[in-house]
């Protein structure tokens, strides 16, 4: 005990500490930004003027250059602003997941996000004649529909924490009658029926999937994945659009794909790092704060606040993400400005 | 090991706020550092003219804009699309968001820090094709003629304050021109240089939509011209 509470202190010194030296972090932040926003830059003009080249002459080596640009371009445009970067993290750091599900949710969100534009494109612009820049505008009740989307994922996550907390909080006593055991002794049903997790692998994770079979937990696991995947993948990126635009209008559709594809492979990368260090950084806020895994009913009961509260921030960025989207009208105007 | 309840209770519900409260700072400040939609999608090579009056004083800023090729593209297709008056349309429409951007043109008397100069009426934009390109050019009169000196020198700025379009002075072409300029009258590009705390506060500042100013402005270029008296 006494071990932990000096941790306690360690972190609260440097929680202080990080605080002071904001000033710090801000400028190494600004240039990060500064840097990224350099890179973008250059790949994004080679890769304008590369399509614009291709649609004068197509050649193989020019659409390789292309591929190489368009994922390029993925990389440092996702390492820059946007792309439900902080929907992920939120996700990913309240609600238990391994390794491999963050990048699989990362990858599948990016590619959701280019066939989205891909079917936007082909439906408005090939399909009714829409001219591209108006296609681009409308897409502003997809970007719409994805925060709403990410409000509908924070209620769902918050109910069902909130339920799960209510049934563990039951728990004990109705297994040791009238009188109360400590929690440490008192058996968790949750990890006794699945006797055959050795106990250091032990995680909170079952904890909002309940006591119940192993295969109901993954269940309700999977299907909040999809909602998060169908939230952050349901906003084409405008970029995006453009270039499906110009390839749709010099007739070279497929290369416009091509270049789409590689950009959603670049843009999953760098949502792929993002993910991995929420997921490590996870565990390790977990293990320093409440201790031993072998206290299953504090785990367990972590696990859901940890989830409670990860369901209400992402409730608040679903609301401000929409609240900004909705105020900025002009950004369907047709320069694309947007006036303050 | 009559351990009592709320000693339990307590600690596992310390032991819960605790995580709590780390675990939303940590993505809330992950969130907060991603800020929404500031980045360049498309951008515009700019020219500009300075133009005097007979007393050396300067009254107007003319502006030629060359949207990028991506752009001009669709702005071409969207034209064309509209047949007839596609290009009537497109110019009033550029004219619209302009006209309620303050043409994106800040104007200083000294450096960019001072207050702006308030500008007079803007004659509608023309819009042009020019190849595969768009031009787009209009003069931003000022209020009042401008002295200019070394101490005080004349400065500009065009940007788009969310850094959706980025501006930059032409590199292939004579930047700035000064036309009807007194002698001793000199013209320079000052390039960016932004401040990483101020850019990284912008960020942050632009996710909640409430930035006056978002990224644009730390980017953008800055035009000087000053004069060294007779």
């Amino acid at each position: 005990m006494s071990r932990r509470v000096g941790i306690m202190a360690v972190i609260v010194v440097l929680a202080i500490v990080l605080l002071c030296s904001l000033p710090f972090f801000d400028h190494l932040y600004g240039t990060f930004i500064i840097k990224v926003l350099n890179w973008q830059r250059h790949f994004h003009r080679q890769l304008v003027g590369n399509l614009v080249s291709f649609t004068q002459l197509p050649s193989m080596i020019l659409a390789g250059a292309l591929a190489f640009l368009s994922f390029g371009y993925g990389v440092f445009h996702a390492a820059g602003p946007g792309h439900g970067k902080a929907v992920i993290t939120s996700y990913l750091a309240t609600q238990q997941r391994h390794v491999g599900r963050g990048i699989a949710l990362s990858m599948l969100a990016a590619f959701l996000q280019a066939l989205v534009a891909i079917a936007a494109v082909s439906i408005l612009v090939l399909g009714l004649g829409v001219a591209t820049l108006r296609a681009v505008a409308s897409t502003r009740y997809l970007e719409l529909l994805s925060f709403g989307l990410v409000m509908v994922l924070g209620v769902w996550l918050m109910a069902r924490a909130w339920r799960k907390l209510r049934r563990l909080r039951r728990l004990p006593t109705r297994y040791t009658g009238l009188e109360w055991q400590p929690a440490s002794t008192a058996p968790s049903n949750a990890l006794t029926m699945k006797g055959a997790t050795p106990p250091l692998q032990g995680e909170v994770c079952h904890c909002c999937a309940g006591h119940h079979v192993d295969t109901t937990a993954l269940g309700v696991s999977w299907r909040d994945d999809l909602l998060a995947v169908l939230a952050m993948g349901m906003r084409p990126c405008s970029g995006a659009l453009l270039v499906l635009g110009v390839a749709a209008l010099m007739g070279q559709w497929m290369i416009g794909v091509m270049a789409v594809l590689a950009m959603a492979l670049g843009t999953g990368l760098t949502v792929s790092m993002l993910a991995i260090l929420t997921v490590f950084a996870r565990k390790l806020v977990l293990r320093v704060m409440v201790g031993k895994e072998s206290q299953r009913q504090r785990w367990a009961e972590t696990g859901c606040w940890v989830a409670l509260a990860g369901g209400a921030l992402l409730v608040f960025w679903g609301g401000t993400l929409a609240w900004t989207a909705w105020n900025t009208t002009a950004a369907g105007s047709i320069l694309g400005f947007q006036m303050s | 090991m009559f351990e009592s309840k709320s000693v339990i209770l307590y600690r596992i519900f310390a032991g819960a706020r605790l995580a709590l409260l780390a675990l939303s700072s940590v993505a809330l400040l992950a969130g907060v550092c991603s800020p929404a939609i500031a980045h360049p999608h498309s951008w515009v090579d700019y020219r500009t003219e300075v133009h005097f009056n007979d007393s050396g004083e300067v009254i107007a800023l003319r502006e030629v804009w060359l949207m990028d090729p991506m752009y001009s593209m669709s702005l071409i297709e969207e034209m064309r699309n509209d047949g007839k008056e596609g290009q009537q349309r497109l110019a009033a429409d550029v004219n619209r968001t302009l006209s309620k951007g303050h043409y994106l043109t800040h104007l200083f008397s000294g450096d960019t820090s001072g207050k702006e100069l308030p500008i007079g009426k803007v004659k509608p934009p023309r819009v042009e094709q020019s190849g595969q390109r768009i031009i787009i050019s209009f003069d931003v009169p000022l209020k009042k003629p401008l002295a200019v000196s070394a101490e005080h020198p004349f400065s500009y700025q065009v940007y788009d304050s969310t850094y959706y379009v980025e501006f930059l002075h032409d590199p292939d072409d004579i930047p700035i021109e000064l036309v009807n300029a007194p002698q001793g009258c000199s013209a320079e590009v000052k390039s960016a240089d932004p401040d990483p705390a101020l850019v990284a506060k912008a960020a942050m500042i632009d996710q909640q939509g409430q930035a006056p100013d978002g990224l644009g402005r730390f980017f953008s270029d800055t035009g000087v011209v000053s004069c060294r008296g007779e």
